[in-house]
Order: C-alpha cells, then sequence, then structure tokens
C-alpha cells in the first residue's frame, strides 16, 4: 500500500473511532432540545428602569431630607425618570449657591443645572450604566438560585448577550409553566407597612376600601405625606381586591432577612416563618413594640398579601400566615431565600413543550431520518453498483461525524434539526453523485479508470466548495433568529455541509484508491 | 445503471413555454401575496397558542363560557386533530394580541399562566385549586420535592415512584385520567399511592405545548426574516459575481432564487399554511440549494469555454445543460425525496416546513434550466450588448 495512502486511511479510522466514541450511545451523548425533551423556555427582559427608579427614590428623599435640614426652601424633590435626574422644584433662587453646594456634597459627580426655577441634578451616565448593569446581573444571580431550587439538571439561565438586558432561561421537564414564571419571574420583594386609619375612622379597626378614590376621601380629599394607598392581592383576600392607606417607609424589607421556611401553624394551616438580621430584628422589636395592638400589613411586590394586629414585640423571627397551600408557602420562602430581583422583569417570549409532544416529536423525527437513510442508501447502491457502496460509506461516515461534532460542541437536537440531518443526507449524496456522473463522463470519454477519478475529483472540488458554501451562508443568516428549534437547523446543516465536504472528497477518493491497490492497470470500474 | 444516456435535449430552444410558466406562477404568487397574504404564525403574530389535551372529548363552549368569564372573550378555540393519534383530543387555545398592546409585566402581561389558571379553576374544579397536586400539570422535579417532604429520608422510594409516574404518564399520552390508576403503576408503593389518593388530582387535562411572543418580539422577527430573505438574495448575487467574475451570472442567480422563494412563499399562502420560522429557515435553505444547480451549469459553461470559443451562447448552455442533466436529476431527485420523507412522516410541527421546502426544491430544480440560463444569455445579449459569456 502506498504510504500516504496508509496514512490517510488511519487518519480517517481515527476520525471515525473519536466520532463514534463521542455519539455512543446517542441517548446519553446528545443533548436533546426542549421541543424534543420537553419543558419551559423564557426570555425575560429585565426591567432596569425599575432599578434606576428606585435609585433616584432614594437619592430624591435623602436630598429633600438634606435641604430640610439646612432649612433650604422647595415645593419639594422629585425623580425624573425619563431622564435619570431629580428635579428640585421651585427652589429659593435667593439662596441658590448654598442649594448648589448642599447638592454637590450631597451627590457627587452629579450634574446640577438650572431649569427655571427648579434645579436638575442628573446622574453621570456611567452611574446610569452601572445600575442597569448590576440590576441585570443580580437578577440572574438571583433567578439561577431560584431555578436550581428546583432541582432539575441541566437547566440554563444565562443572558442574551453581553450587554442585554435579556435573560434566557430553559428548564426541562416542567409541565406546568405558570408555576415556574412566577417562580422565577416575580421580584418577591418583602415589605412591612403600618396601616393608617383615617381620622375619621378612628377607634375601629380599618376595613379596607373599594377604591383608591374612596381612601383618599376618607383623609378629607389630601392624603398626608407619609401614607399611600395599597391594593390587596386578590389571591391572599378571598378573591377581593380592596384598598387600604399604609405607611410609605417600611422598618424591614426582604432585604433584612436571613432565612426562610414553610411552616404549619396552629390548624395545620401553611405559612413561611422568617428569620431577620440581629439589627433588623433590633429595628422590627423597637418598630412592633411602639405599636401592639395596630394593624400592620406584610407587602409582596407592593401588593398586601396579609394583614393583622401587632400582639406582642417582634425581633428576629416572624411569620407570613394565611397562604393556600404548601407549595404556595414553598414557593414563596425559595422566593424569599434567594432575595428579591432588584428589578421587575417582563416575559417577552414562552415556549413550553409537554412531555407527549416532545416525545411524539422524536419518534416521528428519528423514524423520518430512518427512512430518509435507507431510501438514500437503496438508490445509490442501485444505481453506482461498486462506487455505491463507497457513496453509502461516505454517507454513514458523514451522519456520524454530523453527530460526534454536536456532541463536541454540546449543541441542541432539536426537531427542526433533524429535519436539518435528513437534509444533510441528500446534499452529502449530492457531491458524490458530481462526482460520479463526472468519472462515468470521463470514462465514456475514452480516459483510464484511474486518469477518470483523478480528474472526475480534480474538476469538480471548487464546484462543490461553491455550492456548499452558498448554502451556509443561507443558514449562518438563521442564526440571528434567537429560538433554539431554527437555530439548531442552521447549525446541523452547517456542520453537516463542513462534514460532507470532507467526505464527499477526501474519504470518497481514498475508498476509490485503496479499491484500486497499487500499480495494476484497472480496466473496469463499477460505478 | 443510468437514466440518461448521453442526453442532447434542446432545452433552451422551447424556453419560451417555461419562462412564460414561471411568469404565470410568480404572478400568482404576487398576487395571493399582495391579497391574501401570509397567515403569519405565532413567531411573527404575537399572542397566545395553548393546546392542551383532555382525558375526554371536550365541550367547546363550556372551554369558551369559562374563558369569557375570566376575561378571554376573544380567545379562539378550536379542537385540533393529531394525524398519528386520531383518538386525541387536543384543543387550540389562541389569544391575539390586543390592538396597541405591548409587553408587561409578568403579572399583568404572562397570558398563557392567566389561560392557564382559568381553565384550571373552572375546568378542574375548586378542589384541585384547594392546594392539591394536580398530577396532570406537575412536572417530575416538582413531584418530587412534594413526595420527599411527605417521607422523609425515602428518597429511594419517592425516586422510583416518580419516574414510574412520569413513563407511565408519557407513554399514555401525557394523561393520568383518573387518580385511582397510580395505584396499579408498577413502582409505585402503596404508601405513596395512599398520599397520592389524598393529597393530590388527575386534572382533566395536561398541557401538549405553550407558545406566548410578546407583540414587540413578533415584530421584531417580522423585519429580521425580511432583511434575511433579501440579505441572502444579495450575499447569492455577490458570491456568484464574485466567482464567475461576470455581472450576468450574478444577476441570473438573484432572479432565479427571488423566483424560487417567490413562488414557495406564494403556495404557503395560496394554501394558508402558517408562515413561522421554520417556514423561513425552509425559504433561506431553499435559497442556498436552489443556486447548486446554478453553480454545477455555470460551472460546466466556464469550462466548456475554454475549449470552444465559436460556439453561441445558446449552443454551449445547452450542451453544459445536458452534460449535468444526470446528476441534476439525480441529485434534485434524491433531495426531493428526502423532503418528501419529511413531508410524510415528520409530524404536524414539521409539515409547513417540510411543504415549503418541497414546493422550493422542485421549483429549484427546473429554474435552474430555463430561468438562470436564458437570464445569462439575455443580460449578455440585451444588456451588455455582447455575443459570447
Amino acid at each position: 500500500m502506498r504510504k500516504d495512502l496508509r496514512w490517510k486511511a488511519i487518519l480517517v479510522l481515527a476520525l471515525t473511532a473519536l466520532c463514534a466514541w463521542a455519539v455512543i450511545p446517542p441517548s446519553k451523548k446528545i443533548r436533546l432540545g426542549l421541543d424534543l425533551k420537553g419543558g419551559i423556555h423564557l426570555a425575560l427582559r429585565v426591567e432596569t428602569n425599575d432599578a434606576i427608579k428606585s435609585v433616584l427614590d432614594t437619592r430624591a428623599s435623602g436630598l429633600m431630607a438634606e435641604l430640610k435640614k439646612r432649612s433650604l426652601g422647595t415645593n419639594g424633590v422629585r425623580p425624573d425618570l425619563m431622564t435619570a435626574s431629580i428635579v428640585v422644584e421651585n427652589f429659593d433662587r435667593v439662596a441658590r449657591d448654598e442649594f448648589i453646594k448642599v447638592i454637590e456634597s450631597d451627590l457627587p459627580g452629579y450634574k446640577v443645572g438650572e431649569e427655571g426655577n427648579n434645579l436638575r441634578v442628573t446622574l453621570p451616565q456611567l452611574e446610569v450604566d452601572r445600575i442597569r448593569e448590576d440590576a441585570v446581573v443580580d437578577t440572574l444571580e438571583r433567578i439561577r438560585s431560584r431555578v436550581d431550587a428546583f432541582g432539575v439538571a441541566e437547566y440554563q439561565v444565562q443572558r442574551q448577550g453581553l450587554k442585554s438586558d435579556r435573560i434566557l432561561i430553559q428548564i426541562p421537564g416542567v409541565d406546568d409553566p405558570s408555576r415556574v414564571k412566577d417562580l422565577v419571574a416575580k421580584p418577591a420583594f418583602l415589605e412591612f407597612k403600618k396601616v393608617v386609619t383615617p381620622p375619621s375612622l378612628a377607634g375601629a379597626r380599618y376595613p379596607g376600601a373599594e377604591s383608591r378614590e374612596q381612601v383618599v376621601q376618607q383623609f378629607g380629599g389630601q392624603l398626608p405625606a407619609d401614607v399611600e394607598v395599597f391594593e390587596t392581592d386578590p389571591n391572599s383576600f378571598g378573591g377581593h381586591a380592596s384598598f387600604y392607606p399604609l405607611t410609605i417607609g417600611s422598618p424591614v424589607s426582604g432585604n433584612d432577612l436571613i432565612t426562610a421556611r414553610t411552616g404549619r401553624g396552629e390548624l395545620g394551616s401553611a405559612e413561611v416563618q422568617f428569620t431577620l438580621t440581629p439589627d433588623a430584628g433590633g429595628r422590627f422589636e423597637k418598630f412592633t413594640g411602639d405599636n401592639i395592638g395596630q394593624p400592620l400589613a406584610a407587602l409582596l411586590d407592593k401588593k398586601i398579601i396579609q394583614i393583622a394586629n401587632i400582639q406582642n414585640t417582634i425581633r428576629e423571627n416572624g411569620r407570613i400566615v394565611g397562604i393556600g397551600s404548601l407549595q404556595e408557602a414553598d414557593d414563596l420562602a425559595l422566593k424569599l431565600r434567594s432575595g428579591a430581583l432588584p428589578a421587575g422583569t417582563t416575559v417577552l417570549e414562552e415556549r413550553t413543550v409537554g412531555p407527549s409532544l416532545g416525545a411524539d416529536s422524536i419518534r416521528q423525527g428519528v423514524f423520518s431520518a430512518l427512512a430518509g437513510l435507507v431510501c438514500c442508501i437503496g438508490f445509490m447502491l442501485f444505481y453506482y453498483k461498486g462506487a455505491g457502496i463507497n457513496a453509502v460509506l461516505a454517507l454513514l461516515l458523514n451522519v456520524l461525524m454530523l453527530l460526534g461534532m454536536m456532541s463536541y460542541l454540546g449543541a441542541t437536537m432539536t426537531l427542526p434539526g433533524i429535519a436539518g440531518v435528513i437534509l444533510t443526507f441528500g446534499m452529502a449524496l449530492d457531491a458524490n453523485i458530481l462526482v460520479f456522473e463526472r468519472i462515468r463522463e470521463e470514462i465514456r470519454n475514452g480516459k483510464t479508470v484511474r486518469s477518470a477519478i483523478d480528474a472526475g475529483f480534480g474538476k469538480v472540488f471548487w464546484t462543490l466548495f461553491d455550492t456548499h458554501l452558498t448554502t451556509v451562508v443561507a443558514a449562518v443568516l438563521l442564526f440571528q433568529f434567537g429560538t433554539g428549534p431554527v437555530k439548531g437547523f442552521a447549525l446541523t446543516l452547517v456542520i453537516g455541509l463542513a462534514a460532507s465536504m470532507f467526505t464527499a472528497i477526501f474519504v470518497s477518493r481514498l475508498i476509490f484508491e485503496l479499491h484500486l491497490g497499487e500499480g495494476k492497470r484497472v480496466e473496469k470500474l463499477s460505478i | 445503471m443510468e437514466f440518461f444516456h448521453n442526453p442532447k435535449f434542446d432545452f433552451l430552444g422551447k424556453k419560451a413555454w417555461f419562462v412564460g410558466l414561471s411568469v404565470v406562477l410568480a404572478t400568482v404568487s404576487v398576487i395571493s401575496l399582495a391579497t391574501r397574504g401570509l397567515e403569519y404564525g405565532i413567531d411573527f403574530r404575537g399572542g397566545a397558542d395553548v393546546v392542551l389535551t383532555f382525558v375526554s372529548e371536550p365541550a367547546i363552549d363550556h372551554i369558551r363560557q369559562v374563558l369569557s368569564a375570566r376575561g378571554f372573550e376573544g380567545a379562539q378555540i378550536q379542537k385540533l386533530r393529531r394525524p398519528e393519534d386520531p383518538s386525541a383530543n387536543d384543543v387550540l387555545i389562541r389569544v391575539a394580541p390586543q390592538a396597541g398592546e405591548t409587553e408587561q409585566s409578568i403579572e399583568q402581561g404572562d397570558v398563557s399562566g392567566k389561560v392557564l389558571a382559568a381553565l384550571r379553576s373552572g375546568l378542574v374544579g375548586q378542589e384541585a385549586a384547594a392546594g392539591k397536586v394536580d398530577l396532570n400539570l406537575t412536572g417530575a422535579a416538582e413531584l418530587k420535592r412534594v413526595l420527599i417532604a411527605a417521607f422523609p429520608g425515602q428518597d429511594s422510594m419517592v425516586d422510583g415512584a416518580v419516574a414510574s409516574i412520569s413513563d407511565y404518564r408519557t407513554s399514555h399520552g401525557s394523561l393520568i385520567k383518573s387518580i385511582d390508576e397510580t395505584r396499579s403503576i408498577s413502582g409505585v408503593t402503596p404508601e405513596v399511592a395512599n398520599w397520592i389518593r389524598d393529597n393530590a388530582v388527575a386534572g382533566g387535562f395536561a398541557i401538549r405545548s405553550v407558545d406566548y411572543v410578546g407583540p414587540s418580539v413578533g415584530q421584531e422577527l417580522k423585519t429580521k426574516a425580511r432583511y434575511a430573505i433579501l440579505g441572502s438574495l444579495l450575499a447569492m448575487l455577490a458570491y456568484i459575481w464574485f466567482r464567475f467574475d461576470k455581472l450576468a451570472y450574478g444577476i441570473s442567480a438573484a432572479v432565479t432564487l427571488t423566483h424560487d422563494a417567490l413562488v414557495a412563499l406564494g403556495a404557503v399562502s395560496l394554501t394558508g399554511k402558517e408562515f413561522d420560522l421554520t417556514v423561513l429557515a425552509a425559504i433561506l435553505t431553499i435559497v442556498g440549494y436552489s443556486i447548486n444547480d446554478t453553480i454545477v451549469t455555470f460551472d460546466r459553461v466556464r469550462e466548456n469555454l475554454k475549449t470552444r470559443r465559436g460556439d453561441s451562447l445558446e449552443k454551449l448552455f445547452n450542451d453544459s445543460i445536458n452534460q449535468t442533466l444526470g446528476r441534476t436529476i439525480l441529485t434534485s431527485g434524491l433531495v426531493i425525496m428526502m423532503v418528501l420523507v419529511l413531508w410524510l412522516f415528520g409530524g404536524s410541527r414539521l409539515n409547513p416546513f417540510s411543504f415549503t421546502l418541497l414546493i422550493g426544491v422542485i421549483i429549484g430544480s427546473y429554474s435552474t434550466i430555463y430561468i438562470s440560463s436564458p437570464v445569462v444569455i439575455w443580460w449578455r445579449r440585451v444588456v451588455e450588448k455582447k455575443a459570447t459569456v
């Protein structure tokens, strides 16, 4: 055997072995996409404006307090989300320099500008970018820890692109998408606020109002500065939404929790027990001690989930009762443990595939692929006889390499991906057919078998190169369509074509040359 | 074996008939696209498609009532036939995005979640809402979590039970019909079965699939899809122009591919199939694949040009087409066969994809002969006023 042929054969065998090792057994080595395996795919957008707003709110109230302390006159300090700034309204012009001095020492690095009677204090762009970035990173981290608690292997939580505010979540084997969304995408920001009974209703327990306007009326048409109206969560209040006036400030919040766990109350009902940090425990003790007998509201994501009178002073350990089921209590405890998301999220896209649909698709996909393969093999053997064996070997190796590459790359096989594999059968054989037809033609024109094979492979190389590349170009354009299944199609097509280029030119030719053997003149080729 | 031995067909002599046919097909496609338009699938349209499978024949009117009472008056509800299992009771619930709607926070914007919640309380009844586990809507991981809490320390028993229940469910079309069935599943111990009897229900339906696409995402994808199709055509034009070094070839490739893509889109429009991302993938694949025949023919023309300077353009193209005819017929035949297999056996989810591809591949294999070649000749002769290539 010629030396170069031997090395080539060894190379092909080694590649075959490597690919086989990567593929066998396919049920373990080929990662299936969620459209086949079943599961939920979510694309969320982090509302980073929420994080900016909360920073602006804090800065605005801090500045207001500072101005008040120096008794500098203004109508108020209001955050302006659109321009990421806070506005000091109708400031006392006489004390202009002093205003600016206070602002610059309180908010170093912020740009101060005058707009008529107002002062506008703008957040530096770098700071805005940092807040947005932190919001996305923190949200990602917390969602990951929540999904982790599902106990599902092979979940994915990742950012879509480096600077993007989108998060992709993939969890296999989940049947109920609403619970996943609730658990993963809700901020779960816990607060405690005191119910402020309007003077007109003093003495009785506040019954809850039908509307915001009614609450305002009860206060005589104007809410006190430190009071805001909140709505109840209908799920926790027997399906009924009502409104309560609460204090704006809250002594402790979800950020002060050390841990939270599910428990059962005296009557066996579900509840969440939580423990506060010692520092927050001190604050809560003082707060509850001052307000014994008063109603206290627990809020989750700005909605009231519980209202109860304070019986005793509470230090570190508290509980939230009145939760519908143990499962809901589990979920709430989990969300509280992982920490509140720093910003709200929006579902941009959701794809849930139930396990039976996935299983049906796998069955149909695998059947189609096998049927396609059998058709191809049958046809090539029928039409090209001996050379057909060559093409079939090249085709089988092509499939093996395609699957092997996918396994090495950790790529997922999707339903359109299976279609891509089947198309690759056709396209890979196209390469063989092109070469074989050329060889036949050269033989017909009187060339010897050896030179016909040389000419066949030589003349079609660039044709093959072009045909493969154009299909790859079209497939690459599909990569931008971020959803998994279609991307999977594009990927299998690209890998399959790369493998086809190799098998059609290198492997197929090698098989011919090994078959022809050395030196002796060959008169006939089965083609 | 050989289908065509040294063929000598006069393809270009009869081109008028085929160019005429193409003009008719393309015109019909344009008219259909302009009047009927494309039936956009959920990827581009936005909204929510929820497919549920029911234990027994569902009462569509009742589902409609339940959904209307909970704010989904406009929802479209229809039975779906599952070709591979005619006895399945599948129902599609389609909620279109409201006019002018944008994405909203998870509370207001979770359309699919609200549809499911409405059905759960309206169809399964309050019993399930009262904190019981619905076996048909609880995944394996969640079931395990609940059972571990009920049977602490007996992990292996729980694991076995969970695995058996999910296998049973998957092999029974996603559905456990009644709670008593669980007792008969091997791998479920009596303790677990008792616990399930007391703490779980078998709701009347399971989720087959849920797709939700926010309105702005759909719009974004639509724009991207147009650019992708246009981009692929331009890329082919540029590539062929570059490789064959003559604008005529590039133009001809672009015309051929536009024709192929147009007719395939026209077929999608005429048959009212949904245009979703997989159909887009099919169109782009047609563009990338259909060019192959053209490249093979043009390569042959270029090769023949070296030895036959004197021949007319028609003869050169005719001979080149004839020389590559065997290959063209064989590969087109094989690829059509593969797509046919997909169309026949690939299942309903792949149907729009394989249909589009089938039309495109069939059109693509004749367009090389009857569109690409005449366009090159015409361009050289009429536009560039040259008699050779």
